[in-house]
């Protein structure tokens, strides 16, 4: 049967069934820990549980433990201590090739000396299926990445992309228990890795595929997986939905790591006020009563207008006066950079056709919600 | 070279080339003589050497024996050699740089000082003008030109393709098979050719060990001219040399063909 037979026989017919009503711990990794000689913890007793057919996004700057992690699931690097289980059935002493996970690497790994339907093919011939069947699978799963009839093709042959897409259908069409990617974008140009990143994250939805995602990228991490898990020296920062990483960090690490944020030292005066320099702001502290501590406001969340009387603003905002000493035209946003006496607040404003509208030098009123400014014990 | 050579420089490698070639350009008409002595040019023509050549027992006998010794240090050598440059390039362990160094020290050696060295062992361990003394003593010399190329080719292939096939669920052997084993085809097609072509070609070594029940071809060829000044020395070199260069084509054809694949 030709491919062009096939595709009209099977349009649309899922890989996957799975609509079986979500599992809270389809994945769990139970203390997972990963020491190295010398006492250095890559990870250091990582619990994450996550539902089936969920994206996790493991978000953090190199070195925080977040490939270790994932190949630590994968199974090509064995655990120090702790258990990670798929629905209950733990794996962590079982071989990597007898794991039946699916991984997409970041450069991509086809076999050079295989044509892409071989490349496809592999998976489904170390699990003993027929010839004939794994070809209307090879098929399907290139259908499914948009690359239908490129089989024949030797990877070498074929853009970054593409190879990046024929590595997703040869991790999937093996129908693997979890997918696992390992930061699968970060070859690709800017243009390419959005296309990559809605692709990636519709057939993930469509095939229900309990997800892990490795990447140092936010924009990758926040717009593309339903959990992430930010992670920092080998523990887990936060886990929390995409807002919940955003809007309400767990910690300062968090807050800089995710988003732009200014950072202010400032001091507890009570479990509603914050003193940063000669002011009092109104916050919520989150209970301190005293003490030192860092306040963190997002740039974006700052209103700016010309300086008027501050006893005519309202209460319910904090504010305070500035004078702009730089200001940077980025395209979407012009961000200006504010002297408030001791310390530069980074401000943004959207851009409008009509330019931009404060200049160096000129006097500003700076003011927030109190809700946006997030406090965290301790100073800097 | 980067752009195009300019004149003086196309000459002197057509120098150079006129320089290495021309010992064959003097042999191969000489084999070709029907004179009873060495004289160029010939007196007269004909393919007698050749026929000579065929019919001489011990240059026969030895044209076996280096055959028999180039094919079994071929075999062994990739043995020992490939396994070796594997761990060396794919695991830490203590002493990696001191085994590298160790294994591949023979290359920095001269000859005839390995040769002195192998004689002296050898007589101590009764290996003197034995087919295993041969293949030990030509493994000493070869083994580092497998360990160096085979380095080289485990470099340039990444270790995620084999963790992409193991993931597959393929166990290590099969990864193995199926996948290292294809990449390595062109490492391992240069490190056969190159340990045939040097164990068949030794000859510094195996004078040293040589006897008269166990001669190589070179060993051989080298006695002969010492005591006979006829042609059929001409004639012998002509053969080997149509014999290398037909290995080294076939090399370079299947070499090609294999890189043309094995690249990513």
């Amino acid at each position: 049967m030709s491919s062009a037979e096939l595709r009209e026989h099977a349009p649309a017919a899922p890989i996957w069934d799975a609509k079986t009503p979500a599992d809270p711990t389809f994945l769990k990794l139970k203390g997972v820990t990963k020491s190295y000689g010398g006492g250095f913890l890559a990870v250091d007793d990582l619990d994450i549980n996550l539902p089936k057919g969920k994206l996790l996004g493991l978000l953090g700057p190199s070195g925080c433990g977040k490939t270790t992690t994932l190949r630590m699931i994968a199974g090509l690097q064995d655990i120090t201590s702790g258990t990670i289980s798929i629905e209950g059935d733990d794996i962590s002493q079982r071989p990597p090739y007898r794991r039946d996970i699916g991984l997409v690497f970041q450069n991509y790994a086809l076999f050079p000396h295989m044509t892409v339907a071989e490349n496809v093919a592999f998976g489904l011939d170390m699990r003993g299926v027929s010839k004939s069947e794994a070809r209307g699978r090879v098929e399907e799963a290139l259908e499914m990445v948009r690359l239908p009839g490129y089989g024949a093709r030797k990877p070498k042959e074929m853009s970054g992309g593409q190879q990046q897409r024929v590595a997703l259908a040869r991790a999937l069409v093996i129908r693997p228990r979890i997918l696992l990617l390992d930061e699968p974008l970060s070859n690709l140009d800017a243009k390419l890795r959005d296309d990559m990143r809605v692709e990636i994250r519709e057939i993930q939805q469509r095939l229900e595929i309990t997800t892990v995602f490795v990447t140092h990228d936010q924009v990758e991490a926040l717009t593309m997986c339903d959990l992430v898990g930010v992670m920092h020296g080998g523990k887990l920062a936060q886990l929390g939905t995409p807002e919940d990483i955003y809007e309400r960090p767990a910690n300062l690490f968090v807050a800089e790591f995710v988003g732009r944020a200014n950072v202010l030292g400032c001091e507890i005066e009570a479990v509603d006020r914050v003193r940063i320099g000669s002011s009092t702001y109104p916050c919520d502290t989150k209970g301190a009563s005293s003490g030192k501590a860092t306040a963190a406001l997002r740039p974006h969340r700052i209103q700016l207008s010309p300086s008027r009387d501050r006893s005519l603003v309202s209460i319910a905002t904090n504010s305070t006066h500035g004078k702009v000493v730089r200001v940077t035209y980025i395209g979407d946003v012009v961000q200006y950079d504010i002297d408030i006496g001791g310390s530069v607040l980074t401000t943004e404003v959207h851009t409008s056709s009509a330019g931009h509208s404060f200049r160096t030098g000129e006097k500003l009123l700076c003011e927030w919600k109190p809700e946006d400014m997030q406090i965290f014990k301790g100073g800097r | 070279m980067i752009g195009r050579m300019s004149l003086p420089f196309r000459m002197l490698v057509a120098l150079l080339y006129i320089f290495l070639l021309a010992p064959i350009l003097i042999v191969l008409p000489l084999s070709f003589s029907n004179d009873a002595y060495l004289t160029f040019p010939p007196q007269s023509w004909g393919l007698r050497w050749y026929a000579a050549m065929f019919r001489h027992q011990g240059l026969m006998e030895a044209l076996w024996v280096s055959l028999g010794v180039a094919a079994t240090v071929t075999i062994l050598g990739l043995a020992a050699g490939v396994p070796a440059a594997f761990a060396i390039r794919r695991y830490e362990f203590t002493g990696r740089d001191f085994i590298l160094n160790l294994f591949t020290a023979p290359l920095l050696l001269p000859s005839i000082v390995l040769g002195l060295a192998i004689l002296l062992v050898f007589v101590q361990a009764r290996l003197l003008g034995t087919y295993t003394g041969l293949v030990i003593a030509h493994l000493i010399v070869t083994t580092p030109y497998v360990i160096r190329i085979m380095l080289t080719a485990f470099s340039t292939l990444p270790p995620s393709v084999e963790e992409a096939a193991t993931m597959l669920g393929a166990p290590p052997f099969t990864v193995f098979r199926r996948v290292t084993l294809p990449l390595m085809m062109p490492g391992f097609v240069a490190s056969a050719a190159l340990s045939f072509l040097l164990s068949f070609d030794e000859v510094v070594i195996s004078l040293f060990i040589t006897g008269p029940r166990m001669r190589t071809l070179p060993v051989e060829i080298f006695d002969y001219v010492e005591s006979q000044t006829d042609p059929m020395t001409a004639a012998v070199s002509v053969v080997l040399v149509v014999a290398t260069l037909l290995i080294i084509f076939l090399i370079e054809r299947t070499l090609g063909l294999s890189k043309t694949v094995g690249k990513s």
